[in-house]
This record gives structure tokens, C-alpha cells and sequence, in this order.
């Protein structure tokens, strides 16, 4: 059996970055959007 | 933007679970495969990041077909979004490939069917994404993302099929013969709690992203309204 191990290390290492990436990026997006919804019309607080 | 649906938290916080509980098979229960070693153990989140893909792009051609037939925004928000999250998980599908590929195959990369027509796949949906980029009318961008979302995906079952009708050196799971890659049945429950884990959290992350490209349409919606009021039409100006 080969040693793999570093590549599987590695797989792994860009799944779960791309992963914790976009959803980062998307609570980002969010937070900021919903801010400036709040800024130009109070009643899309909550 | 809304409030949140009292769904989607408890939903979310499920797809994290289920991820890191597949993830904890794949380390601890799914055996070492004989010839490939650890390596081989990148395969589960691999096919499951590709099926996603695959299943993003066909949720984009059906919300697709849904907008052309009832013109509401809606559906063209969830097709874009779709393509998105369709684009980041093919990403992850090439990647874990190419780094599977290197010590079983001794290269990055190859142009074999399989990884080339996904290959053409990705770059049909990245043109996707960036020709909707430099259309301002919605009705028009809905309009065209929806026809490209419905061509676009023949890129899909072509890649599907490429592995199982042409020759090839990628392995087929299903369908393909037992030499490609022998599978016990830890190695089968590990996969089936993976593609599980990766289609719920496929689930979330559209829920999430479309409400998103909502709350930007509200925006850009509320903005124009402002601008109009200050500047009585002649915003351009």
C-alpha cells in the first residue's frame, strides 16, 4: 500500500476550505445586504 | 429582506452535523482500499461534491423551464443561484480529483472524456454567470439565464455518460465494471451518508443564497425608488 496519506490531507483541506469559503461569503453578503435593506426601508428590520 | 424561516436554521445546523458525521466515517469507519491507500478515502466527498454539481445545474434548468412558463423573478433567483453553488461544488470536484489522480495515475491532470467534458461543463456555467453580469433589465437577464440554464445543461448528462461510453481511465462507480475500483459495503455506507450529507447541505446553501439574491433585488428595487425621488427621473444625469 502506497503512502497517500499527504494527499488525503490535502483533498480534504480543499474541500472544507471552499466549503467554509462560499458560506462565509454568503453570510457576508447577507449581513450586509440586510443592513442597507434596514437603512433604506425600517421596516424590513426583523 | 424577510425573516428567517424558522426551518432553515434548525435545517443548516443539520447539514453541518450530517457533514462532519460522513466525514467521521470516511476517517474512522470506511476501510483502506488495498491498492490506492488513503487516497482513495478523498473519493466520498469527491463524487459527492460532483453529484451535487450535476444536480445543481438540472435544479437551474427546471427553475429555468418554471420561469419561462410563469415569468415570476423568483424562480430565475433560484435558477442563478443554483448555478453558483452548482460552480463551487464542481470546483471541488476537479480539485479533490486532480489531487486523487496524482499518485494514482501520476499526473494532475489529463485529457481524458471524463475530466474534459466536466471541464466544459464548469466553463459553460462560468459564462453563464458572467454573461448575466452585463445585463441591467431583470425581465431580460431572467429571460436569457433561463434558455441558457435549459441548453446549458446537455453539458451534464454528456459528462454523466463520458466515463460509461467512451474509453476512459476515470472509474465508474455505478454501472461500471467491479475492476474499476472493488467497493465493501462500509465503503457503499459511507458514500450513501456523503451523498446525503452533500445534497442537504446543497439544500441549505440555495435556501440561503436565494434569499439572498432576493434581498439584492428589494435593494436595487428600494435604491431605484430613492434615486427617483431625489433626482425626479434624471438619474442618469
Amino acid at each position: 500500500m502506497s503512502d497517500t496519506l499527504n494527499y488525503l490531507v490535502a483533498g480534504y483541506t480543499v474541500i472544507f476550505s471552499l466549503i467554509g469559503i462560499y458560506a462565509l461569503w454568503l453570510a457576508a453578503r447577507t449581513r450586509k445586504v440586510r443592513r442597507q435593506l434596514e437603512e433604506l426601508d425600517p421596516r424590513a428590520r426583523n | 429582506m424577510s425573516s428567517k424561516n424558522k426551518l432553515l436554521t434548525p435545517l443548516t445546523l443539520l447539514s453541518v452535523v450530517i457533514l462532519l458525521a460522513a466525514f467521521a466515517m470516511v476517517i474512522f469507519y470506511a476501510p483502506v482500499e488495498l491498492t490506492m491507500g488513503l487516497v482513495q478515502k478523498v473519493f466520498y466527498f469527491h463524487m459527492s461534491a460532483a453529484w451535487v454539481g450535476m444536480l445543481a445545474f438540472l435544479v437551474a434548468a427546471v427553475a429555468g423551464g418554471l420561469y419561462l412558463g410563469r415569468q415570476d423573478l423568483k424562480y430565475d433567483r433560484v435558477s442563478a443561484s443554483s448555478v453558483e453553488i452548482g460552480l463551487v461544488f464542481t470546483a471541488i470536484a476537479n480539485f479533490t480529483g486532480m489531487i486523487w489522480a496524482k499518485p494514482i495515475w501520476n499526473t494532475w491532470w489529463t485529457w481524458d472524456p471524463r475530466l474534459t467534458t466536466m471541464t466544459i461543463m464548469a466553463f459553460t456555467y462560468i459564462a453563464y454567470l458572467l454573461l448575466r453580469r452585463g445585463m441591467d433589465d431583470p425581465s431580460r437577464r431572467a429571460r436569457f439565464g433561463a434558455i441558457y440554464a435549459l441548453v446549458g445543461f446537455a453539458s451534464v448528462p454528456l459528462t454523466f455518460f463520458s466515463s460509461r461510453l467512451l474509453r476512459t481511465i476515470h472509474p465508474t462507480i455505478f454501472g461500471g465494471s467491479s475492476a474499476d475500483m472493488a467497493m465493501t459495503g462500509q465503503m457503499y455506507q459511507t458514500m450513501a451518508v456523503s451523498l446525503v450529507a452533500f445534497t442537504l447541505l446543497f439544500a441549505v446553501l440555495l435556501w440561503h443564497r436565494s434569499r439572498l439574491a432576493a434581498g439584492q433585488a428589494h435593494l436595487a428595487e428600494l435604491q431605484a425608488a430613492q434615486d427617483e425621488a431625489l433626482f425626479g427621473g434624471d438619474s442618469d444625469e
